[in-house]
């Protein structure tokens, strides 16, 4: 066992960037598969549906990076773009129905942090008992029915609009991914993510607070679900009170995906794109092929195992 | 006295950083209380661990009633009737006391149900042979630490065990709790169990003890019977080696206080703590595990709040309000746990480094890669820490690269006050020589250092003024010169010094 071994070892290479190998492999398959996937139109309708998991992840990532987990992002997104939604209604500009979407977004998310970092809630049930309430209080709002977008405005900012081929949900989820990105390896606060998810009594003694790092990850991630709740909403120009259902678990996964350690302090946001994009692309190959919705929830389950046990077995073999 | 019951023959553990026990060779009798005794590290419970099959030795052989016992793993140890008992306790807190003594050997009943009667009635039989006072139908959350510590013993009673080992039972008991106790251990050595026991209090070891061996540095020094040898002879054993050549004591030349700790008390613990940290100075705080020496220290970095009491740094009320703070006003404690609280696993060294400080490496808001490799490495090489990078994650490094990494760490904040805390546990000896420079140089530029340690040829060795603690008491302050080993241990265990005949 020397050290360089160790260090430059394929191993570890393929460890960290396979999943990068496990989106190309789809890729091609697919497009052998179908005649339709490589479309100029299927690949931009594709990055259209990925934007939604792709906000949503980066929260989840900032999060789970701290060694917690955000079970309410889904009900969360519903919430967000309910409350603009309804604002617009009621006949506020779209902008201020955006800042007023974001302040729930925010205030859950402090909430959340409040829980588990100064009440040392598991985070696992803080976020779930949150994800019913989200869940609830939306209903509550919307009495149960979808509520009109606030505007054409709002629609096209968020939903139909796009700078040259870019559509804007895309072009607004690579400029999240990047700001992620930026935060978490060029920051102080970044460090301290880290720093928290690793050892926390290590960052403590260190000079990080861990408190007020767990609060903001939470604030972070209810900001990244009002952004998602509006990409949602401007989609259909409308928000049903189910929207964001099972979004929390897309979400998860394509932080488990990327390698993103449950433990803390372990993973790169850079490869949660990559795991958005499995996942998009596994869904849309589904529905391309014509595999029927129950069939589909089973294949992308067994492809996340799959490729969790490959990293797991890799990651065996480079510690042997 | 009974037959050899258990027996360990030229005993040798070797781990990848150090010599843990060398050629230890020692007779545990039925019918016998046997003291095993040393300082902290001095191998103790590497030898306990290789009696219960935890770890391999590298040489060396174990007899159980003569027979040879080769490659004696946990399962084994346990079914042969050797059984532990350690400080940290295995109760299930849920379960009553009858279902933790017969946890894993419950009986079956009709429909594959547990019989509960039948675990109760034993239980109480069990009790009543040997004379234990406790209720098999408590649950267990609901007792006191010593009744647990009885149920512990209870477990071990009912696997019909040989081999009793207790490692420091009386640590967390009251003085009446020892008495009942004390009557258990009495009731197993009637009964020809071998009894194995650990302990730092030595005062107790004449009432309860028959025999004793001593272990200094991983090496066997010698055994006797406790009615033979007085405390100083036993003290002697344990201690006692040339302290010249391992610790490069330079005299420090101690210039104004920097902080003054005053009259602090912590909460349901000890007494008033009057103590000075001076500049140019180092100052050894002595004690044994859990004389509170490492809680009063995170009391000045703000982590727990003193019931009395304050803290004065450079003359003025200093209060911490977060450990940043405290960094800010140029205090570092560097933790005694490395791995629990020292290092950040998975992440490099660099990252570890400059955690504290990243103020330090920034351009605007923006981290530098730059100034981080440029401060990393100028530290690597200040304190000759072996790394294959500076991005080579800290947990593959050896333990002594690892302390230099966080010494680093500390540095890098310039500290006014360091406050060390054990800071070359589980290092090997160049290494420790390495930190002992180290701290002599912080000395040098005026630097006041604190350092905690429980290993008493170290204190003597690199402190300029030692403090001894006993149970959060003050019982003993001496200069470099006028230290010696017995009255510092003397101290440890509770004498005041003025009663110490120096």
């Amino acid at each position: 066992m020397t050290l360089s071994k160790r260090k430059f070892g394929g191993a570890a290479m393929l460890r960290k960037y396979g999943i990068i190998l496990v989106l190309l492999v789809i890729c091609v398959a697919v497009s052998f598969m179908t005649d339709s996937f490589l479309r100029p139109s299927n690949l931009q309708s594709v990055a259209r549906q990925v934007s939604i998991n792709g906000a949503l992840s980066i929260g989840v990532c900032f999060v789970i990076l701290t060694g917690g987990i955000d079970l309410s992002v889904g009900s969360l997104l519903a919430l967000t773009a309910t409350t603009s939604a309804l604002m617009g209604e009621s006949g506020l500009h779209w902008v201020i129905c955006i800042l007023i979407g974001i302040a729930v977004g925010l205030l859950v998310g402090l909430l959340e942090g409040v829980l588990v970092a100064r009440f040392k809630i598991a985070p696992f049930i803080t976020t779930l008992a949150t994800m019913t309430i989200c869940r609830g209080a939306t209903q509550v709002a919307d009495g149960g029915t979808s509520v009109r977008s606030p505007g054409s405005g709002f629609d096209n900012f968020f939903g139909v609009g796009s700078l040259g081929p870019i559509p804007m949900p895309v072009l607004i989820m690579v400029v999240m991914f990047v700001v992620a990105w930026f935060v978490l390896e060029k920051t102080k606060f970044g460090r301290h993510i880290y720093a928290v998810g690793g050892n926390e009594k290590a960052a403590h003694l260190s000079g990080v607070s861990p408190k007020k790092v767990k609060i903001i990850v939470y604030i972070i991630s209810g900001l990244c679900c009002a952004i998602a709740g509006f990409i949602t909403c401007a989609r259909l120009s409308s928000i049903t009170p189910t929207a964001g259902e099972g979004a929390e678990m897309d979400a998860i996964a394509a932080c488990v995906l990327a390698g993103v350690s449950l433990d803390g302090g372990k993973g790169s946001v850079g490869l949660v794109f990559v795991g958005v994009l499995i996942i998009g692309v596994l869904n849309n190959a589904l529905n391309l092929l014509g595999v029927s919705s129950y069939w589909q929830d089973i294949v992308k389950g067994i492809v996340i195992l799959g490729a969790v046990l490959l990293e797991s077995a890799t990651a065996q073999r480079s510690k042997e | 006295m009974g037959e050899c019951i258990l027996e360990v023959k030229n005993i040798t553990k070797v781990f990848p950083e150090a010599v843990a026990l060398s050629d230890v060779s020692m007779q545990f009798r039925g019918g016998e209380v046997h003291a095993l005794l040393g300082e902290n590290g001095a191998g103790k419970s590497t030898l306990i661990k290789i009696l219960c099959g935890a770890y391999l030795p590298t040489e060396g052989q174990i007899f159980m009633e003569g027979q040879e016992l080769p490659k004696l793993n946990v399962k084994k140890a346990q079914a042969l009737g050797i059984v532990a008992i350690h400080q940290e306790l295995n109760l299930i807190p849920g379960l009553t006391v009858a279902e933790n003594v017969f946890l894993g050997k419950e009986k079956i009943g009709v429909l594959g149900m547990v019989d509960k009667r039948y675990t109760i009635r034993k239980t109480k039989e069990l009790f009543e042979r040997f004379k234990i006072d406790l209720d098999p139908t408590a649950v267990v959350s609901n007792l006191s630490v010593a009744q647990q510590q009885i149920v512990e013993i209870g477990k071990a009673l009912q696997m019909e065990s040989k081999v009793v080992i207790l490692d420091e039972p009386t640590d967390v008991l009251t003085d009446k709790e020892t008495v009942v106790l004390f009557d258990i251990i009495r009731e197993l050595k009637a009964a020809g169990k071998a009894l194995i026991y650990i302990s730092h209090r030595l005062d107790e070891l004449p009432e309860i003890c028959d025999t004793f061996s001593v272990l200094r540095d991983g090496h066997y020094m010698g055994s006797g019977n406790i009615g033979d040898c007085t405390k100083a002879d036993i003290i002697r054993l344990m201690i006692g080696r040339d302290l010249s050549e391992q610790y490069p004591y330079v005299p420090g030349k101690p210039g104004d206080v920097v902080l003054n700790i005053h009259d602090v008390k912590r909460k349901n613990f000890g007494d008033k703590v009057q103590l000075e940290a001076r500049s140019g100075e180092v100052l050894g705080l002595y004690g044994l595990v859990g004389s509170g020496r490492t809680e009063l220290m995170k009391c000045i970095l703000g982590i727990e709040k003193p019931e009395s009491g304050e803290f004065i740094l450079n003359g003025s009320h200093f209060e911490a309000k977060s450990v940043s703070k405290a960094h800010k006003a140029g205090i570092y404690y560097l933790t005694e746990d490395r791995k629990k609280e020292g290092i950040v696993t998975n992440t490099p060294v660099d990252f570890n480094m400059t955690l504290p400080s990243l103020q330090e490496i920034q351009n605007g808001f923006i981290l530098s890669n730059k100034k981080e490799q440029k401060l990393c490495s100028s530290m690597v090489k200040q304190l000759s820490v072996k790394t294959p990078s500076l991005k080579y994650e800290i947990q593959q490094l050896s333990g002594g690269n690892q302390q230099k990494v966080l010494i680093a760490k500390a540095l890098i904040t310039k500290p006014k006050l360091l406050i060390l805390d054990e800071p070359t546990r589980g290092i090997d000896v160049g290494t420790k020589r390495d930190i002992y420079q180290i701290i002599n140089e912080l000395k040098a530029s005026g630097v006041a250092v604190i350092v905690i340690s429980s290993e008493l040829p170290e204190i003597m060795g690199i402190s300029d003024r030692i403090v001894v603690f006993h149970d959060g008491v003050i019982t003993g302050e001496f200069a470099h010169n006028e230290a010696t080993e017995e009255a510092i241990t003397l101290c440890a265990f509770g004498t005041k010094k003025e009663s110490v005949a120096v």
